[in-house]
């Protein structure tokens, strides 16, 4: 007789993956259209060959994002790679509901079923490969392993460090998340020191104090040889100083430059963490530290006052399991607490004025267009008027330029580069990114050293570059228009040609 | 005078469905003397009352109600006047549905546009869908006196000159909210604090960015460059500044040609020579205005210099050399 296997996952669960993966199907077939992920490939594009990060191209993350660019190698790849490690963060997900909710199925299944959604469709752009969506793997990944670990382990610490870690090397406010289980972890160990502490803790979380101090020892430790590691790389390149200045300290300025008062946010973060804390035994330990989780990831995603929903990605999980608690039985404070947090979540969309995307018509287009009821350009279109144009300008640069000949564009579209796989002349891929981090002076340097073949002036940008202009009138004419955007070529190119 | 209407409507409510009737009658007495509109309040009381009376208890019924009447009565000739003013005329538009749109928008979110208005809104309106409305009917008082004053206003003001105005209506507020925040499901909290931290942030935007003329400024303006022999008037538009003139110490009466101003302009808190009917007889004269320097004309000058204050205008006019054609 043939016995049946059992299947180890529950058939819900199944469903919902299959739920995430059928919404994030249409996410791969996308064109090039979102600057961010162009940026991302360019860099990748030059990981790939060869360049080093930061110190001869420039962006403002922490590396494993374009390292994780250059492995895909282009948009199509990308994504499916960020398809699967979505379904990876859910499952995740699941195993970490089962440790908050033990034996409460419902709340299991509410929690993961709303992550897996709420993470996958585009109101959070959970199909577009930005930062948070990777790093909140790391981060559950991290969470899981403190709290379950079968016991008192330093390697159980460790680990949990070095997950923490890898998220922060996606993005820096994953910071946060660590902090949040640091102060966690804190008041656990303080608690437990009392007598008669009866709330239930978590087996791996130590009771006397020198095992506390090798736990920390070894969080700390995990948490930071990988940033060493990424440190002592560039170092070996030479690019140690350009990588902490664009990966770490260049993003304080840079995420408070829209404005808002980090101060008074810290403040209320502090005080919201401070009340949590102090009413703890009237909450239970798994709200309590969710909380706190809260707190801490929305601080994260709220650090630089801009209106970007994927930064909302990474106060996704803690939201999901919010949410799954109004399900349950609750206490009064623990009611109060919810009610709050849910509250300061909706109002920090209307504060900072979160940009809304339609959470459907994407899956319109798409069917439209998988139906041939919208053609290529139609369905293109519908990502922004410039697409075509920018698929156009890379056509050009792919038939007119070399595979390792450098180009340069005035403008804020990274996608010619990522399309036609051209690297840009000088560290910046945007202009707004030589506005923002001064880097005029450089740009035209590079531009005066390596003269490349075209420049392409997108004409839409009005930061004034009169360095640029002056190498225009002397040493490039107009070659050709495509949809405004102007194509200059190198006068000796273009007598050669 | 408005949040005191409310506050004394609120606390004669209070009073009432606690059966002090000290208490209801010294409340609903000052509430009366605060402002005629509390009057719906008392009807709508009355008409509670009205459905438990029996014949026994009719004159303890009618008690405090001829209490009231009697310590209202010095005021009856007051009432009756500007009774009749306002049937005369005044400044409100006949109400329709937006109106009471406008209203409803107007008490929940506020008057001036702030982004937050709109996290409000979500809250009221989930709050709204929220509640167990199951047992409405246990709740038939603060449902009258929510609504009823409202479309009593509504029609009376669609027989005569309008009296429908938001602030005149404010008193209807406290039970709205009553309604809002009561029987509330397990999400509903969410919502009460969304409003409550929105609120507070609109709050605080307002007070602390006042929508205020800098009348300082024109003031002092005036003051350095204003000789003897000019003249200083205040135009008669949309809107008059005689009451900030005279706080920050400039003479500048209303030129109104026509005669007289009606009497919701603030004529009761006027003397004499704050009106003028003829124009000073001045070979420059100073014109403190709010309306479009273009649209502003006196007869015999002509507009020669204009400074701009933000919304405010000081215009100075010359002296033609025919003088006014009507003379």
């Amino acid at each position: 007789m043939v016995q049946k296997r059992k299947i180890w996952l529950p058939l819900w669960l199944i469903l919902g993956l299959g739920l995430a993966f059928l919404l994030r199907l249409p996410s791969l077939f996308e064109p090039y259209s979102y600057g961010d992920e162009c940026i991302y490939l360019t860099l990748g594009q030059a990981a790939r060959q060869g360049l080093t990060l930061y110190g001869q191209i420039h962006d403002n993350k922490p590396p494993l994002l374009y390292l994780l660019a250059a492995l895909s190698g282009n948009l199509f790849w990308f994504r499916t790679i960020l398809l699967f490690w979505g379904l990876a963060t859910i499952f995740l997900f699941y195993k970490l509901a089962q440790i908050f909710f033990p034996k409460k199925e419902k709340l299991i299944k509410i929690s993961t079923l709303s992550f897996a959604f709420f993470s996958s469709i585009p109101l959070f752009e959970g199909g577009v490969a930005n930062a948070e969506v990777f790093l909140i793997l790391f981060t559950i990944a991290g969470i899981l392993r403190i709290f379950c670990g079968k016991k008192q382990s330093k390697w159980v610490f460790f680990s949990a460090g070095i997950f923490f870690s890898l998220a922060m090397l996606f993005k820096v406010p994953a910071v946060f998340d660590f902090v949040a289980a640091l102060v966690f972890i804190t008041i656990l160990f303080w608690d437990t020191k009392k007598k008669n502490y009866k709330l239930p803790r978590p087996p791996c979380f130590a009771t006397r104090s020198g095992q506390v101090i090798t736990n920390y020892f070894f969080l700390a430790l995990g948490f930071i040889l990988p940033i060493l590691a990424s440190l002592a790389y560039f170092w070996s390149q030479g690019a140690l100083n350009q990588y902490l200045t664009a990966a770490f300290f260049q993003n304080l300025p840079y995420l408070s430059s829209w404005g808002g008062s980090p101060r008074l946010r810290f403040g209320f973060l502090v005080l919201f963490v401070g009340l949590a804390l102090w009413k703890r035994k009237e909450i239970g330990n798994s709200l309590l530290f969710i909380l706190i989780w809260f707190a801490f990831s929305l601080f994260g995603a709220t650090l630089s006052g801009r209106p970007y929903p994927h930064y909302l990605v990474q106060s996704l999980p803690s939201l999901c399991f919010l949410l799954a608690f109004f399900f349950s039985k609750l206490k009064p404070k623990e009611h109060l607490f919810l009610s709050v947090s849910l509250a300061i979540f909706l109002l920090t969309l209307f504060y900072f004025r979160f940009w809304v995307y339609s959470p459907f018509s994407p899956y319109k287009n798409f069917l439209l267009f998988a139906t041939k009821r919208y053609s290529q350009e139609k369905y293109f279109a519908s990502f922004g008027q410039k697409v075509e144009r920018d698929y156009q300008l890379a056509q050009f640069l792919t038939l007119h330029t070399q595979k390792n000949e450098k180009v340069f564009i005035w403008g804020d579209s990274p996608c010619i580069y990522a399309l036609s796989r051209r690297l840009p002349v000088g560290r910046y891929t945007v202009a707004y990114h030589i506005a923002d981090f001064d880097g005029f002076e450089e740009t035209a340097s590079a531009l005066e050293k390596e003269k490349p073949g075209f420049i392409i002036d997108l004409q839409d940008e009005t930061k004034p570059f009169p360095e640029l202009r002056e190498i225009l009138a002397k040493n490039y004419s107009l070659f050709k228009t495509i949809d405004g955007a102007k194509i200059l070529v190198l006068y000796y190119i273009y007598g050669g040609r | 005078m408005y949040s005191l209407l409310l506050l004394t409507t609120t606390l004669s409510m209070y009073f009432y469905l606690r059966k002090n009737q000290l208490g209801y009658i010294f409340s609903t007495i000052a509430a009366l003397y605060t402002h005629h509109f509390s009057i719906f309040v008392i009807f709508v009381q009355f008409l509670w009352s009205l459905r438990e009376v029996k014949k026994e208890t009719f004159f303890s019924f009618l008690k405090p109600y001829f209490i009231i009447g009697l310590a209202y009565l010095p005021w009856l000739y007051p009432l009756y006047y500007q009774t009749s003013l306002v049937s005369s005329g005044f400044w409100l538009g006949k109400p329709n549905l937006k109106t009471i749109g406008d209203l409803f928008s107007n008490f929940f979110l506020g008057a001036s546009i702030h982004p937050l208005q709109l996290a409000v809104l979500l809250a009221f309106v989930f709050l709204f869908l929220l509640r167990s409305w199951g047992e409405w009917k246990k709740e038939k008082l603060i449902l009258a006196w929510a609504f009823i004053p409202i479309v009593l206003t509504f029609f009376i003001s669609q027989l005569k000159s309008s009296i429908f105005y938001d602030r005149y209506l404010l008193f209807c507020l406290p039970p709205q909210v009553l309604l809002l925040v009561s029987r509330r499901r397990a999400a509903s909290l969410t919502f009460i604090f969304l409003a409550i931290f929105s609120l507070i942030i609109i709050d605080w935007h307002y007070f602390t960015h006042p929508i205020k003329r800098p009348f300082k400024e024109l003031a002092t303006y005036v003051k350095q460059n204003k000789k003897p022999d000019f003249g200083l008037i205040n135009y008669n538009g949309k809107a008059h500044h005689l009451f900030e003139s005279k706080y920050y110490g400039l003479s500048a009466p209303i030129y109104v040609p026509q005669g007289s101003l009606p009497f919701y302009a603030g004529t009761a808190l006027m003397d004499k020579k704050d009106i003028l009917n003829i124009l000073p007889d001045k070979e420059k004269i100073m014109v403190i205005s709010s309306e479009d320097p273009e649209k502003t004309y006196l007869c015999g000058y002509s507009l020669e210099q204009k400074v701009k204050f933000d919304s405010l205008y000081l215009l100075w006019f010359k002296k033609e050399k025919f003088g006014c054609p009507c003379g």
